[in-house]
């Protein structure tokens, strides 16, 4: 970044919420701190973002793609869209808000469907039926419902995955995907249903949009 | 019971207790109880499925690429400002040599035929025009213009540019983690 900060960036300390929350809701000091450097031309304080980011960016594609290469091609291309738009981060949400709408925005161009998915859900499940899924060993289970998250519609899944792992709020993921609030909970009830489809009862994968 | 819960309102039902109709119609809809209790389950297994965490080497490979894909992208934006200086210098110079030293026109008015392109004719400005925003306004006419243009060049024209020029050339392979 070799130009000046477009935009100045808010006091933190008039954003904080008053309450501990499990996810910085404002913008943290030292993300702040990283974000001026970069924009007086430090490029390692963008390494240091990087650092702090990377594994939640990277489970965002990851359980978008449920590949490891293509999650980590894809989290590499959001902090490089990240660096390039710092100019424009207003700083009044989180970074790590920000930094997920352009994950959400990567996964949701993602058209390359480069292979097919890596793991595809096992024809043997529905034969048990529903309490099948209960008695399989915890990571196959979990390498199961991986597969099937891979598998929603699109909005749906990336909905799914801020709201549930990354504890994104309603707003903040209807912000991300364009969406409303009303919306987003009528697509994470579907994405529930559909989920449950996809492991219980359709391995072909037929799911409602 | 006339309408089942709607979608967005099972999902309230399953971030706080129900009250009120949600409350009444649960209790009387094992249909609505089926749904929602069915949600619940799915909602436990996705937040049971971790993702594999990659090795320290891997976040050390990928934070490499990441500086190195960002060195690139600055490289090629230096190519683009070169590019477009050049570009505005090869127009100005084509407008000189049509128009003479005098004040230039705002659109060079070329005889039919001329061997020399019109500027709305030159291939070498599409690359220019592709660029969002820039399509109304390149100021391409007069020597005090193409001078601020290429000053005020800023970082996002010039990205812009940048990845246009870099469409135009085979990517180079990123290396693997
Ligand atoms: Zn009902």
């Amino acid at each position: 970044m070799s130009v000046a900060a477009a935009f100045p960036l808010p006091d933190h300390r008039a954003m904080q919420e008053t309450a501990p929350a499990p996810r910085a809701r404002g913008l943290r000091d030292d993300d702040r701190a990283a974000i001026e450097a970069c924009r007086r031309g430090e490029r390692e304080a963008f390494d240091r973002l990087v650092e702090r980011y990377q594994r939640d960016v990277y489970r965002i594609c990851y359980r978008y793609v449920n590949d490891h290469h293509d999650a980590s091609d894809m989290a590499q291309e959001v902090f490089l869209r990240a660096y390039k738009a710092l100019d424009r981060f207003r700083g009044d949400s989180a970074f790590s808000t920000w930094l997920f709408r352009i994950a959400v925005n990567t996964c949701l161009n993602f058209r390359a469907a480069r292979k097919p998915p890596a793991e595809e859900l096992s024809e043997t499940l529905p034969a048990g039926g529903e309490g099948a899924l209960s008695r399989l060993e915890n990571a196959e289970r979990a390498r199961q419902v991986r597969a099937a998250l891979a598998r929603l519609p699109e909005k749906q899944r990336a909905t799914l995955i801020l709201k549930t792992y990354h504890e994104l709020s309603h707003e903040e993921v209807a912000q991300a995907l364009g969406s409303t609030v009303g919306t987003v909970k009528a697509n994470l009830f579907h994405a529930l249903q559909n989920l449950r489809k996809l492991l219980v009862q359709a391995p072909a994968g037929e799911v409602r949009s | 019971m006339s309408e089942h819960l709607r979608e967005e309102v099972l999902w309230e039902a399953m971030e706080a207790e129900p009250e009120g109709a949600t409350a009444a119609h649960l209790a009387g809809c094992a249909d609505c109880r089926r749904r929602l209790e069915e949600a619940k389950e799915a909602l436990a297994w996705a937040r049971d499925a971790s993702v594999p965490e990659p090795s320290p080497l891997f976040w050390q490979g990928f934070r490499r690429n990441v500086s190195r894909r960002i060195e690139q992208r600055e490289r090629w934006a230096m190519v683009g400002r070169v590019a477009a200086v050049t570009a505005l210098a090869a127009t100005l110079l084509v407008a000189v040599r049509v128009n003479g030293p005098g004040p230039i026109p705002a659109e060079p008015a070329l005889p039919a035929w001329s061997a020399l392109p019109a500027v709305e004719d030159d291939t070498g400005l599409d690359l220019l025009r592709e660029l969002e925003g820039w399509s109304s306004d390149l100021p391409l006419v007069a020597a005090s213009d193409v001078t601020s243009a290429v000053i005020e060049l800023d970082d996002e024209q010039g990205a812009l540019l940048a990845d246009a020029v870099e469409r135009e050339f085979a990517h180079p392979e990123e290396e693997d983690l």
